[in-house]
């Protein structure tokens, strides 16, 4: 299986022995399109400079 | 005796203060309503009859009052942890726990002195915004039998709503609380993200699973609240319900919704802001273009924790897992872990997009809390075994998901300005429940006492 085009069904099938029938395959490849598709700047809202969610709760915490 | 169920949660506790009636006369009450009807009896996955009668009795009979909840009869989703019961999750028979401590939340209103009459339908695994479990079924509609009562709280919200408790515990990971409450005509709180500690609460997502209360009105959510909350003590929230802090509302642009709302519940909101206007109410428009992608960065934390969570149960036992809800569990599984750690990232930056962009501005966002109202039982029977049910149900908690991702606190008002089966969407700032409380309670008086 070569992992650079493997579908989402095929990463079941590596990492967790799950083979699933072409339609639930099918279905299974589009819904996680659907989401990936929704993201596709996702490493661009993300600044360096931001901390983490962990500390900003934290000090959302104090101030609550 | 019967109409001791028609006061609220805070008026109840009012007569128990005040000797007017006994716990274990509002317990009887309770129990008997629950037991007259199949509807009503359907709403408990296991009904803790005996138990909740003698500790009635006890609380009859103790000294002094043991806090604000004292007698009050209460049931919770059937997912947090309690010795010597069966947590059924509305699973397979194989998964449910047995034998686990006292699930924290539940122990903190045990404090205050109510009473837990039982354990209430969700959704299976509390997954899935229409109330259906492959193993349970779907409950009655309290308004409409017809008509679904959401989920995946829908026990609480049902139960609340037929009036045979006075308030119910839920958990809302992407809009759990929120849509029953609509659906059904009560008030859902989701407070803000890590408030309710969750320890003895069967996991969703650890990120987004948030403990909160679903009642009659927004004072009895503060109250149940306020139990929750042990750190905060001396009754903060529903003191400061009180409070005369003017509230600027800020009406969402429906150009930002991820997706369109029905006809009914578009005119339901338009009715409301005008009755907002009308009463002299701060109102201005706000805009969150961002909605759709929020929605998307919660589905993948979400689906891959919920993924993670049941891995084995997929691995093994597929088949005694509902098709609708296995399949969401697969897809978490397969997306990459980088796209997840991206995604609990990339909260940070959108929380302070909205913090600079809506709540320099307003205090709460108003939106309708799901783009339909709800819809028929046989409509969604008729999609159930098919992928198509999983777009039906991604447009049922359309508007939801962004404020889990979030953290920040959110609640469900019903109107009276609204259809039946409208319910208002109300957000504020992370550890802002108070003013989300109060606002909501402004908000409330304009349309009752």
């Amino acid at each position: 299986m070569s992992q650079r085009h493997a579908r989402p069904r095929d990463m079941l099938a590596f990492h967790y022995g799950i083979v699933l029938p072409d339609d639930a395959g099918d279905r299974l490849d589009r819904g996680v399109a659907r989401v990936a598709g929704q993201l596709p700047g996702l490493l661009l809202q993300i600044s360096p400079g931001v901390p983490g969610f962990a500390a900003q709760r934290i000090q959302a915490s104090k101030d609550g | 005796m019967g109409d001791v169920l028609d006061l609220d949660l805070c008026a109840a506790a009012g007569r128990v203060a005040s000797g007017t009636i006994s716990p274990s006369e509002l317990v009887s009450a309770s129990l008997a309503r629950i037991e007259a009807a199949p509807a009503a009896r359907a709403c408990f996955l296991r009904l803790d009859r005996d138990e909740a009668v003698a500790r009635a009795d006890r609380l009859d009979r103790a000294g002094e009052r043991k806090g604000r909840l004292h007698g009050v009869p209460l049931a919770h989703k059937d997912i947090f942890s309690l010795p010597a019961k069966k947590t059924t999750f509305s699973a397979h028979a194989d998964f449910h726990l047995e034998g686990q401590e006292t699930a924290s939340a539940l122990a903190a209103l045990d404090s205050a002195g109510a009473v837990n009459i039982g354990a209430l339908h969700l959704s299976e695994f509390a997954m899935g915004p229409a109330g259906w479990s492959e193993h349970y079924g779907f409950l009655e509609n309290p308004r409409d039998p017809s008509l679904v009562t959401g989920g995946s709280s829908s026990g609480s919200a049902a139960a609340v709503a037929r009036r045979l408790v006075f308030g119910a515990l839920g958990t809302d990971t992407g809009g759990s609380i929120r849509i029953p409450a609509a659906f059904c005509g009560v008030v859902g709180l989701k407070p803000t993200w890590g408030l309710v500690p969750s320890f003895g609460c069967f996991p969703v997502s650890n990120s987004l699973d948030t403990i909160g209360p679903l009642a009659r009105t927004v004072r009895d959510c503060a109250r149940l609240l306020d139990a929750l909350v042990p750190d905060r003590p001396g009754g903060r929230y529903e003191r400061g319900l009180g409070e005369k802090r003017p509230i600027r509302f800020g009406v969402l642009d429906p150009a930002g919704l991820p997706a369109a709302p029905d006809t009914e519940v578009a005119d339901s909101f338009e009715r409301i802001v005008a009755a907002m206007g009308r009463a002299g109410l701060e109102v201005r428009s706000v805009r969150m273009d961002d909605l759709a992608e929020l929605s998307a960065l919660s589905a993948v934390i979400f689906l891959t924790e919920a993924g993670a969570e049941h891995a084995a149960r997929l691995h093994s036992a597929r088949e005694k897992i509902g098709p609708q809800v296995a399949e969401r569990l697969l897809q978490g599984l397969a997306y990459p872990g980088s796209l997840y750690l991206l995604a609990r990232k990339a909260r940070e930056t959108h929380l302070e997009t909205l913090r600079r962009s809506v709540f320099s501005q307003v205090d709460v966002i108003l939106l309708p809390t799901s783009p339909s109202l709800p819809p028929r039982r046989d409509e969604y029977d008729k999609w159930r075994d098919t992928g198509a049910i999983l777009d039906f149900n991604a447009r049922l908690g359309a508007y939801t998901p962004a404020f889990s991702f979030l953290g920040v606190p959110a609640l469900s008002l019903p109107a009276a300005e609204g259809a039946p089966g409208f319910g208002l969407q109300m957000v504020a700032d992370i550890h802002r429940d108070d003013i989300l409380l109060q606002a909501a309670r402004t908000l409330e008086s304009l349309w009752g006492p």
